[in-house]
């Protein structure tokens, strides 16, 4: 139990992070929507309104979910080996670290000096402090990714020729690819904001930092989303009454997650001037190449739940559906995840055609995607697992399990609402990134209707938001004792005795990705360097 | 809930994914038709930018 004893530490520490910051990220939210709705015109600022969007946005794409994805992680892993965690006092210090630049950053966010929204794209430009934050966190976080690959590369010596625990499996999949993508935005911070913000150089490539960025752009979807992924493989099965239906297909679904989710990051520039037509299109393909496992990702979780509903006594095409274990919110929350998945996906899909994408591009339509792709689909199942492990953690039973469902229910309501009217505003052509929309013509008057929509969704999620925080502290304050805290994941179908080298380790992967990667950004990155940039240094120096 | 034997436990687990396969085609139908109402429906008659 001692090495539960320390991930449920390290695990609890990053939870709280990741939860207290993200309630205050929650109310930044309902802020902006009042204030973009021009219904209270007292809270109209374009000042703060944008170290709003900026201060929300960076703290629910970078903290919430690196806290989140660590905890859970270290968590995971201390649990599936039964093992403790590589090196506690390096995973403490990567902790702090992350830590220390998540506060550098945020009292920039939070003064108005790193008003640069959380792509924070130049020429907008914040203070050193911010990007030095920024780093930090980042850098932080790799010493996560070396624990994880280090945990599964011990047990694997300790434990020749057997199946890695899909659960790790999956957690060292999503460190990998985190570190492969966080280089990008890595890479940018390091050479170009921070010279830049500090004056060391006068200028900056625009160009080149857009193309860093949409290198991490995309595969940190996918960094959010795994741990989502997980919690349907791994824990929703036997919660729901049965059994994995495909090991197998799961490894495979990450590590074609791994290899095709971190070189497609152009789609996010089908209207940059600065990247090919035909460098566009061949990230287009690749972007619909993700498409597929997320399918294999649906139907074997899909899968599962019909054999836990047939288990459980359904029968019939579609009956065993209501004898799943609904009661369990982890449960609720992987059937409501899948639904804003499916809707999601679908802009994903309209956003990824290079033509079409000119029809929505950098309006409202892509916020409502994002938000339902990531705030939808990934975020409820951060709560939902809040809730499964935070009792184990703590050894206290979870306050209200009714309270916890409700919860769940009024953030899909919620999403829902904000979202949908914000795919129709974006057809009708309102345009992200506004702060008020006081143009008073026959188009904006159209958007009405649809911006009152959106206040009641944002008031919707502030609500679910606090409740979920009233149900954590109401946990973790409980006096009751939980007597059964071990970990207990979901047995598959057919037992997993052994398994090919490829699909229980990533060293070939590695060096897929990184074949693919130096294809697909090596000339677009190198021609910032060979480009003729009118007497100056190249890169802007 | 009914309890079932173990064999009946056997069966329902062997027994192939109809229902998912149902779910999936009609969403890979549903996500067609709305994509082709986008780019035929909504793009392509919009026509050129003025």
């Amino acid at each position: 139990m001692q090495s539960h004893a320390d991930v449920a530490k390290l695990g609890l520490a990053n939870f709280w992070i990741a939860f207290i910051t993200f309630a205050l990220a929650a109310l930044l939210g309902l802020y902006q929507v009042l204030e973009r709705s021009g219904m209270i015109p007292q809270l109209e600022s374009v000042e703060l309104y944008f170290g709003s969007v900026s201060s929300h946005g960076v703290i629910m794409g970078f903290v919430l979910t690196t806290f989140f994805i660590m905890g859970f992680g270290y968590w995971s892993a201390g649990t599936s080996l039964k093992m403790p965690v590589w090196n506690k006092r390096l995973a403490w210090f990567g902790f702090f670290l992350t830590l220390l630049g998540t506060a550098m950053a945020a009292v920039m966010l939070f003064t108005g000096q790193a008003s640069v929204l959380y792509t924070f794209y130049p020429p907008l430009k914040a203070s050193p402090i911010f990007y030095i934050g920024a780093a930090l966190l980042v850098v932080g976080s790799w010493v996560w990714v070396l624990e994880m690959i280090m945990m599964m590369h011990k047990w694997k010596q300790a434990n020749p020729g057997q199946p890695v625990p899909l659960i790790m499996f999956g957690t060292t999949a999503n460190a990998i690819l985190w570190f492969f993508t966080s280089l990008g935005v890595a890479s940018e911070d390091l050479f170009q904001l921070i010279p830049w913000s500090l004056g060391w150089i006068e200028t900056i490539d625009v160009g080149l930092a857009r193309t860093l960025f949409s290198w991490t752009l995309h595969a940190i979807v996918y960094f959010w989303l795994i741990p989502a992924y997980l919690a349907m493989y791994t824990l929703l099965p036997r919660l729901a009454g049965g059994k994995l239906f495909s090991d197998e297909m799961a490894r495979i679904s990450f590590i074609m997650l791994l290899v095709f989710s971190v070189p497609i990051g152009f789609h996010h520039l089908y209207v940059d001037p600065m990247q090919a037509d035909g460098w566009k299109f061949l990230h287009m393909i690749g972007t619909f190449m993700v498409a597929v496992p997320t399918l294999f990702t649906g139907f074997t979780v899909i899968a599962s739940m019909e054999v836990a509903g047939r288990m459980r006594g359904g029968k019939g095409l579609f009956g065993w559906i209501k004898t799943i274990n609904w009661d369990d919110p982890l449960v609720l929350a992987g059937g409501l995840s899948l639904l804003m998945l499916t809707v999601g996906g679908w802009g994903g899909l309209v956003n990824a055609s290079y033509s079409m994408d000119v029809m929505v591009h950098n309006t409202q339509w892509i916020t409502g995607h994002f938000h339902l792709i990531f705030a939808g689909t990934s975020v409820i199942m951060y709560f939902a697992l809040a809730y499964h492990i935070w009792p184990k953690m703590t050894g206290r039973p979870l306050v209200s399990k009714s309270l916890a469902k409700a919860q769940l229910w009024l953030w899909f309501i919620g999403m829902l609402v904000l979202t949908l009217p914000w795919h129709v505003m974006g057809l009708l052509g309102q345009p992200r990134r506004i702060s008020v929309a006081p143009y008073g013509n026959e188009v904006a008057k159209s958007w009405i209707p649809y911006e009152m929509a959106m206040v009641v969704g944002g008031v919707i999620l502030t609500v679910s938001a606090l409740m979920l925080i009233v149900i954590l502290f109401g946990t973790h304050l409980r006096r009751a004792t939980l007597e059964d805290r071990e970990m207990a994941y979901a047995e598959p179908v057919e037992p997993v005795l052994r398994l090919p080298a490829l699909l229980n380790g990533f060293g070939f992967w590695a060096a897929v990705i990184t074949v693919y990667l130096i294809a697909s950004y090596g000339y677009p990155i190198l021609q910032f360097f060979l480009m003729d940039t009118h007497g100056t240094f190249p890169w802007s120096i | 809930m009914p309890e079932l034997t173990s064999e009946q436990e056997r069966q329902a687990i062997a027994e192939a994914p109809k229902g998912t396969w149902a779910i999936l085609i009609v969403y890979a139908l549903f996500m067609s038709a709305a994509w082709a109402y986008m780019f035929f429906g909504l793009f392509l008659s919009h026509g050129p930018v003025n």
